[in-house]
């Protein structure tokens, strides 16, 4: 069985907010494909054998056009015993998003697919915090089962 | 839970309409609800699997084709989500949706 990381996806950007639509998408497909635009009679692309995509799409829906800054501010402060990590949001951060995917690609194999995605404050927070986050993809459930 | 249109089928719902001759297959990955059923529930994602010919608005497939597909969370921003899914393994599938207000 073939596994293949299809990837692992940073995202931190300020220009979406939380009514925006993003789109993990991701597929295989054998034979003829044909994609069509709208008002548009001839395919827009058009494809033969065998194919494979991994397509995050994440449409920028502000009204005013934002400058883009450092998102997220990391302060660690190390005291006798304890190590605080601190995290100060900037404020022209509309949204942060932290994803994984892993999958089975093999071609005719079983589909398997594990996927974990944390947005807002709960990404930010991970993102603080490399430690806990390898912690937390490496200790998902299917993700250390091998595949 | 997965929807199943063997032969020829037109789909009429929201995610995945149009018309197929074959074989298509759509799972709908709804998060576990720890038993409250009064609050509505969002998919996560939906993985479809179609053998054969399938029309979709802006697509035409012949042959075989799956995808899958996560949305973003609409309602509320700061969520931790888990998919696991296994076609082998069905009955143990994953999927969580943790909301940080």
């Amino acid at each position: 069985m073939k596994k293949t990381m299809i990837g692992m996806l940073l995202v931190v950007f300020g220009m979406s907010g939380c009514t925006s639509h993003l789109v993990f998408l991701e597929e295989d497909h054998f034979g003829l494909k044909a994609q069509f635009e709208p008002n548009n009679p001839a395919p827009a692309e058009l494809s033969l054998g065998y194919r494979r995509g991994v397509v995050a799409v994440i449409p920028q829906q502000a009204a005013q056009p934002v400058k883009l800054t450092n998102s997220v501010t990391v302060a660690t402060e190390t005291t006798a015993s304890n190590t605080v990590v601190k995290v100060y949001n900037d404020p022209n951060e509309l949204m942060s998003l932290y994803t994984v995917f892993r999958a089975n690609v093999g071609f005719g194999d079983p589909v398997e697919v594990h996927h974990f995605l944390a947005t807002g404050t709960a990404a930010t927070s991970l993102l603080a915090n490399e430690g806990e986050l390898r912690n937390v993809v490496t200790n998902l459930a299917g993700f250390t089962s091998g595949k | 839970m997965q929807l199943v249109a063997p032969g020829l089928s037109l789909r009429l719902q929201k995610f995945t309409p149009g018309l197929s001759l074959g074989w298509h297959e759509t799972t709908y990955f709804f998060p576990e609800t720890g038993g409250t059923t009064n609050a509505p529930i969002s998919v996560l994602a939906l993985q479809t699997k179609v053998i054969g010919i399938n029309l979709a608005p802006g697509r035409i497939t012949i042959g075989f084709s799956r995808r899958l597909a996560v949305p973003l969370p609409a309602e509320d921003c700061n969520v931790v989500q888990i998919i696991s899914y296994s076609e082998t393994r069905p009955k143990d599938t994953v999927v969580v949706q943790k909301e940080f207000k």
